[in-house]
C-alpha cells in the first residue's frame, strides 16, 4: 500500500510552490528516485510535468536547457554536442540506459545529487547558472557546494533550468566514468578542460564526480598547474595532494586508496594523452 | 483518483491510488504483457511506450500520466498477424524464455519508428536498458537489424 495520499500536477509555478510549503509534500520532476523508495515523512506529491519546463535554446553566447528536460532530449539535442567539447552529451549518455533517460530530468538529476549523478560533476566545469524561480541565477560551482534540498531547491524554490556560457572552443575536453557495467553506478567520473601555449598550461580545469557525496572541482591541482609545463610527475603530485583534503565517501564495492589511485590514473591518462 | 489514459488506442479511464506506479496499473487493467521484474529501472521487463518514448513503466507513478499515450506489446501484432519485429525475434532465435521480449520488442519499435534504418551500434544503445538472460544479445540484434531492412522494403 503506498503511502502517497495525495498527487498535484500544478499549472504555475505559484501554485507549485504553496503546496510544496507543506512539509508532506515533495516535488518530482521525472519521479524516477521518489518511484523506487517514498520518503516515510511524505504523503504527497507534486509534478512539474505540467509546467513544461522542458525548452532547450541556443540564445547568443548562451544554451538554455528547461528542468524538465530529460537526460534523453538533451543527449539527443545538436545545440548541445559541441559546447564545451560535447562533454554534456558524454554525461546524458552514461545516464542510466535508454529507458531511464527518457524519465529523468536535468532538474531532478541537479536537486536529488546523487554522488554518481553524472550531470553534476560536468556542470562544475563549465561557466553558468542554476536558474531558479524568481529567476534567481546561482554559479554552478556555489551551487554544488551544499546539498541543494538543505539550500531549499525544491522546497521554497523549484529549479526552472539551468544556463551555459558557450566555450571559446579553443580548449581540449575530457570525460570518462568508472563502472563495473553500464547501468552501474559510477565509482569516479572525472571531467576537464586544458588550454596550453607552447607546452605551458594557460588554463586547466578539473572536476571529479562520484567519489565523494557532492562532485569536487580540483583547484589546488588547477592553481598548482596553471603557467607551468605539464608533467606527469607533478600531475601526480597534485593531485595526491588535492585527495588528501576531498572527503571520499564510503563504498562498499572499493576501498578509497583504490578509488583514489583510479581517479588519478584516469586524470593523468586524459590530460597527457591532450598533449 | 481518475486517470485518463489512451493504452494502444483505446481510451481507459481508470480508478487508481495516488501512488500507483504505472506497471501495476496496466498489468490490473489486463496488460499482462508488461512484467514486472527489478522494479527498480535496470532490468527493463516493464518497458513500455509512453507518448512514443520506451520507459521503465515501474519508475513512473500512473497520476503523473494523466491524458497520456501509452503502447504495450499488445499493440504490436498478433499470434496471425505478427509484427515484422515479432517475426524476426522468432525466426532469428532472439526469444527463448520470453520474459524480456515484450520490452525488447517496444525498445525496438520506439528505435525503429525515430530510425528506420538504425546502425548496429544504435540498436545496441537503444536496448542498453533491455536485459536478456537468455539469447545473449546478439540474436536481438540480428532481428532488429533484419526487421528494419524488411520494413523498408
Amino acid at each position: 500500500m503506498s503511502k502517497i495520499k495525495k498527487f498535484y500536477r500544478p499549472e504555475n509555478l505559484d501554485t507549485a510552490l504553496e503546496l510544496l510549503s507543506d512539509e508532506k509534500n515533495m516535488v518530482i520532476g521525472g519521479g524516477t528516485t521518489v518511484a523506487m523508495n517514498v520518503p516515510g515523512s511524505i504523503s504527497g506529491l507534486v509534478s512539474l510535468k505540467k509546467l513544461q519546463l522542458s525548452e532547450m535554446k541556443v540564445t547568443g553566447s548562451k544554451v538554455e536547457i528547461g528542468g524538465g528536460t530529460t537526460a534523453q532530449e538533451l543527449y539527443k539535442w545538436e545545440g548541445i554536442n559541441n559546447v564545451w567539447g560535447g562533454i554534456l552529451t558524454s554525461a546524458c549518455r552514461n545516464i542510466g540506459s535508454t529507458l531511464t533517460r527518457n524519465l529523468v530530468t536535468v532538474g531532478g538529476n541537479i536537486v536529488s545529487v546523487f554522488p554518481w549523478s553524472d550531470i553534476p560533476v560536468v556542470l562544475m566545469l563549465l561557466d553558468g547558472n542554476v536558474v531558479s524561480t524568481g529567476n534567481n541565477k546561482v554559479p554552478f560551482q556555489k551551487y554544488f557546494e551544499k546539498s541543494p534540498v538543505s539550500q531549499g531547491y525544491g522546497k521554497d524554490k523549484i529549479i526552472t533550468g539551468i544556463e551555459i556560457e558557450k566555450n571559446t572552443g579553443n580548449e581540449g575536453y575530457f570525460w570518462e566514468t568508472f563502472q563495473k557495467t553500464k547501468v552501474d553506478f559510477a565509482m569516479t567520473t572525472i571531467c576537464g578542460l586544458i588550454k596550453t601555449e607552447n607546452k605551458i598550461v594557460k588554463e586547466l580545469r578539473l572536476a571529479i564526480g562520484a567519489v565523494s557525496v557532492l562532485p569536487v572541482r580540483l583547484t589546488g591541482v588547477e592553481n598548482a598547474l596553471i603557467g607551468k609545463e605539464l608533467t606527469e610527475s607533478a600531475l601526480r603530485e597534485a593531485l595526491k595532494k588535492e585527495f588528501e583534503n576531498v572527503k571520499i565517501r564510503d563504498d562498499f564495492r572499493v576501498s578509497k586508496g583504490y578509488i583514489c589511485e583510479v581517479t588519478e590514473n584516469l586524470i593523468v591518462k586524459n590530460l597527457m594523452k591532450g598533449l | 483518483m481518475e486517470l485518463k489514459l489512451n493504452i494502444n488506442d483505446k481510451l481507459h479511464v481508470l480508478d487508481i491510488e495516488p501512488g500507483d506506479l504505472l506497471v501495476d496499473v496496466l498489468r490490473k487493467s489486463g496488460y499482462k504483457s508488461v512484467k514486472i521484474g527489478c522494479r527498480e529501472g535496470t532490468c527493463g521487463t516493464c518497458t513500455i511506450l509512453l507518448n512514443g518514448n520506451a520507459v521503465n513503466s515501474c519508475l513512473v507513478f500512473a497520476a503523473d500520466c494523466e491524458g497520456a499515450s501509452i503502447h504495450s506489446v499488445e499493440s504490436l501484432g498478433t499470434m496471425a498477424e505478427p509484427h515484422p519485429l515479432q517475426e524476426a525475434f522468432v525466426k532469428h532465435g532472439a526469444t527463448q524464455c520470453g520474459y524480456c521480449n515484450p520490452g525488447s520488442l517496444l525498445s525496438a519499435k520506439a528505435l525503429l519508428n525515430e530510425k528506420p534504418d538504425p546502425t548496429e551500434e544504435e540498436v545496441k544503445e537503444a536496448l542498453d536498458g533491455n536485459l536478456c538472460r537468455c539469447t545473449g544479445y546478439v540474436k536481438r540484434i540480428e532481428a532488429i537489424l533484419a526487421a528494419s531492412k524488411k520494413m523498408r522494403s
